[in-house]
């Protein structure tokens, strides 16, 4: 199934109004269905985050692939204030997706630990999600890299 | 300075290319907000329930609310490659037209762009090279015996403008360009959203290519929905992230586009006018206590200067925004908390300027086999918006349930100036005023209505806003296919043929005991004369106005939305079109 076809189906488990609950806490009658589709709904948003990485890697390779001539590739644009700018603009927002990127992975893995029974309590989750694990790269020259450091992108 | 060799080498497509690589990464992060905000954290929130699930939720939106903000600015980044490409290029073909005009009269120009030649004169053996360059001072023609210094001169100073354009190009979007650097943390504040907005501002400024003059203007919805079309994809993604409160004003458009560009609008002025309400001053003390000779307490001065600068830009600062955060969280849903799925909300319209204006569509009525809109009446506005979306998406799920398999969607249209109280609702002014959007709103739903399904149109207005129906298809042509009325007080014209939809497709609730058809009818009924009857006030509850009276098994004028009522339900075969199932009255 793709990933319309089970947020589909997991919309359809909702309208049947299926009253979930996170663990530690329940609402209605059947436990054991309400465990299994709170796992469920977990790890579809643990997916969900991991389709969200996905568009943006393709994204990213493609604002890397047109900077190859306004970038600095090309000589005549190197001496151009405008061209040089941009450069560094790219290498800025290149930082910032970097970052959303390791706040994508640090939720992914959350909530899929939260699926999976990882975190004994509900508010064993609360904490999990309050602790801010993915931080700002604080190196100095991150934002405006020397050329030829500032290529590498984990997207 | 751009120099000669650069603006002859550059090859500004690859600012061009450059943009489609920015584009991208706004599009995407557009895909990635959407999905983060509506696929993962609103089904999440739906399904579960728990301070986990909640404090997951608050990580989510934060995480798509950055994407939102890396779509905007990488739009505006996109915008301003495209235009320095146009303009740098504009420049470069300046030189390129002198260097080969210059070359075809055998001169040549050098890479410090000095123009040179060479003397033909026979009569001079060593054939010297002579040379000018531009910003000396120009040689006056007729003074010089060498008429080829002059022209060179002119060549040379055609290659001095050229570059100084071009250099001048070069300054004006560095500097524009430098304000786009993305800065390094994962909050997006007020501060970051008012910077977006200031930053458009200054991408626009910047862009010459791209003049906010040529989005139409009071044009037909139709001639705006041409305009859209004829534009480049280019083009259209750069009005978007340049002038989205005009893109998303505009009847016509396709409603995705109008609700990504309403959508900008809507975070930038939230952050804008949550920053103008935390400068306000503190409300100071405002009483007194009197004094021996005057023992009333009395308003400090500071409390009245307070109020006679402060008080009012306070009051309008908080309603604004609390319309603006009812937007807020029908887009996440949960406008009422624990209720049935609600199709994706599209911002149609949207102003916080006056008493505020928002169009918020539920489900996107550009493919919806049935639409309807729904007209709100006195006391309408920001204050407290959530009332009337809230009627839309009721409206919508009892539509939805009996639509036999057909997509619905259902628009609040707070789209003019509702009358506050119900000495205002006496005017008529409100009503005439805002009829002739009502009438381009509707005409630009059937200009974006995508080709494929018949597109049925149900206009539905309650109280004051069938007066606005009745007085729209009076000043112009209401292009729907059914009208409801709701506790009508009147609607300006006496027949429901008047009403500009087919014959027998006016429909009319009055619930029991809504005082507003009998209180109203004086002032916005058709005043009739009859032989037999004398002076009769016309609304839709009487016989001879001839809408079909639907039956209502509820009370009170604000009762029409009653969950599973009759009054409701047959609202809802209105919109869907099954004429045959809606119960009459008297039948």
């Amino acid at each position: 199934m793709t990933f319309n076809q089970e947020w589909e189906q997991l919309k359809k488990d909702a309208s049947d109004r299926l009253q979930l609950a996170s663990a530690g806490v329940t609402k209605g009658d059947n436990g054991r269905g309400e465990l299994r589709s709170s796992r469920t709904a977990w790890n579809q948003a643990s997916q969900g985050v991991g389709s969200v990485i996905g568009i943006m890697r393709s994204a990213v390779g493609g604002l890397t692939e047109g900077q190859r001539g306004a970038g600095g590739g090309d000589a005549a644009m190197e001496g151009l204030l405008s061209a040089v700018t941009q450069g560094s603009v790219y290498r800025s927002w290149q930082r910032k997706i970097e970052l959303l990127h390791r706040e994508c992975d640090e939720l992914k893995g959350k909530l899929e630990k939260s699926g999976n029974a990882f975190y004994y309590t509900d508010s064993a989750i609360k904490d999990a999600f309050t602790e801010q694990q993915t931080r700002p790269d604080e190196k100095p020259d991150t934002g405006r890299p020397a050329p030829g450091e500032g290529g590498q992108s984990r997207w | 300075m751009v120099t000669f060799a650069q603006l002859t080498q550059l090859r500004p497509a690859e600012f061009g290319e450059a943009a489609d690589g920015w584009h991208k990464l706004s599009s995407a992060a557009s895909a990635a907000k959407d999905r983060v905000s509506d696929d993962i954290a609103t089904q999440l929130q739906k399904l579960l329930i728990g301070e986990g699930v909640d404090a997951a939720v608050v990580r989510l939106r934060r995480l798509a609310q950055n994407f939102h903000y890396v779509q905007v600015e990488s739009g505006l980044v996109r915008a301003a490659l495209n235009g320095l490409g146009e303009e740098l290029g504009a420049a470069q073909k300046k030189l390129l037209d002198v260097v080969a005009e210059a070359e075809a009269e055998k001169f040549t120009i050098k890479p410090d762009g000095s123009v040179h030649w060479v003397e033909a004169d026979p009569t001079i053996p060593t054939t010297p090279q002579k040379s000018v360059q531009g910003e000396r001072p120009v040689v006056v023609i007729g003074s010089d015996a060498d008429p080829k210094r002059a022209k060179a001169q002119e060549y040379a100073d055609r290659v001095g403008a050229a570059l100084k354009e071009a250099t001048e190009v070069d300054t004006r979007y560095a500097q524009a360009l430098g304000r786009l650097h993305a800065d390094n943390d994962l909050n997006v504040s007020d501060a970051d959203w008012v910077d977006a907005q200031r930053d458009m501002g200054t991408v626009r400024t910047a862009t010459g290519s791209l003049a906010e003059g040529s989005i139409p203007k009071d044009k037909s919805p139709k001639e705006n929905a041409e305009w859209w079309k004829g534009l480049s994809g280019d083009d259209k993604a750069d009005y978007a992230a340049l002038y989205p409160a005009s893109v998303g004003a505009l009847d016509g458009i396709p409603s995705d586009v109008r609700d990504t560009a309403n959508r900008v609008v809507l975070a930038e002025k939230r952050a804008d006018y949550q920053t103008q309400l935390n400068a306000i001053p503190a409300e100071p003390w405002k009483y007194q206590p009197g004094s021996k000779g005057n023992p009333m307490a009395t308003k400090t001065t500071e409390w009245v200067k307070w109020d006679r600068e402060w008080a009012g830009k306070k009051a309008q600062l908080e309603a604004s925004l609390k319309g603006m955060g009812d937007i807020r969280k029908r887009f996440e849903r949960d406008i009422e908390p624990g209720d049935d799925r609600f199709p994706r909300a599209y911002l149609l319209g949207f102003s916080p300027e006056g008493r505020g204006r928002a169009v918020i569509a539920n489900g996107n009525p550009d493919t919806a086999d049935h639409t309807a809109v729904y007209v709100p009446g006195t006391n309408a506005g920001f204050g407290n918006l959530a009332h009337d979306i809230k009627r839309a998406t009721t409206l919508w799920t009892v539509s939805d349930a009996v639509s036999d398999g057909g997509s619905v969607s259902t628009i609040t249209w707070l789209g003019y100036d509702a009358p506050q109280g119900a000495k205002a609702a006496v005017s008529s002014d409100y009503a005439n005023n805002g009829a002739p959007s009502l009438n381009r709103f509707v005409d630009g739903l059937n200009a974006s209505h995508e080709a494929g399904s018949p597109g049925h149109l149900t206009v539905t207005g309650h109280s004051y806003g069938t007066t606005l129906i009745g007085s729209a298809a009076r000043q112009g042509d209401l292009n729907a296919d059914d009208i409801v009325t709701l506790g009508s007080p009147g609607v300006q014209v006496g027949r429901a043929t008047d009403l500009d939809v087919p014959r027998g497709h006016v429909w009319n609730e009055e619930a029991s005991g809504d005082p507003i058809p009998e209180a109203g009818r004086m002032k916005h009924g058709r005043t009739e004369y009859h032989f037999d009857t004398g002076v009769d006030y016309v609304t839709p509850s009487n016989e001879r106005f001839g809408a079909n009276p639907m039956r209502t098994d509820t009370s009170g004028h604000g009762s029409y939305w009653d969950r599973d009522s009759e009054t409701l339900l047959n609202q809802a075969r209105v919109v869907v079109g099954d004429y045959d199932n809606v119960s009459r009255r008297g039948r």
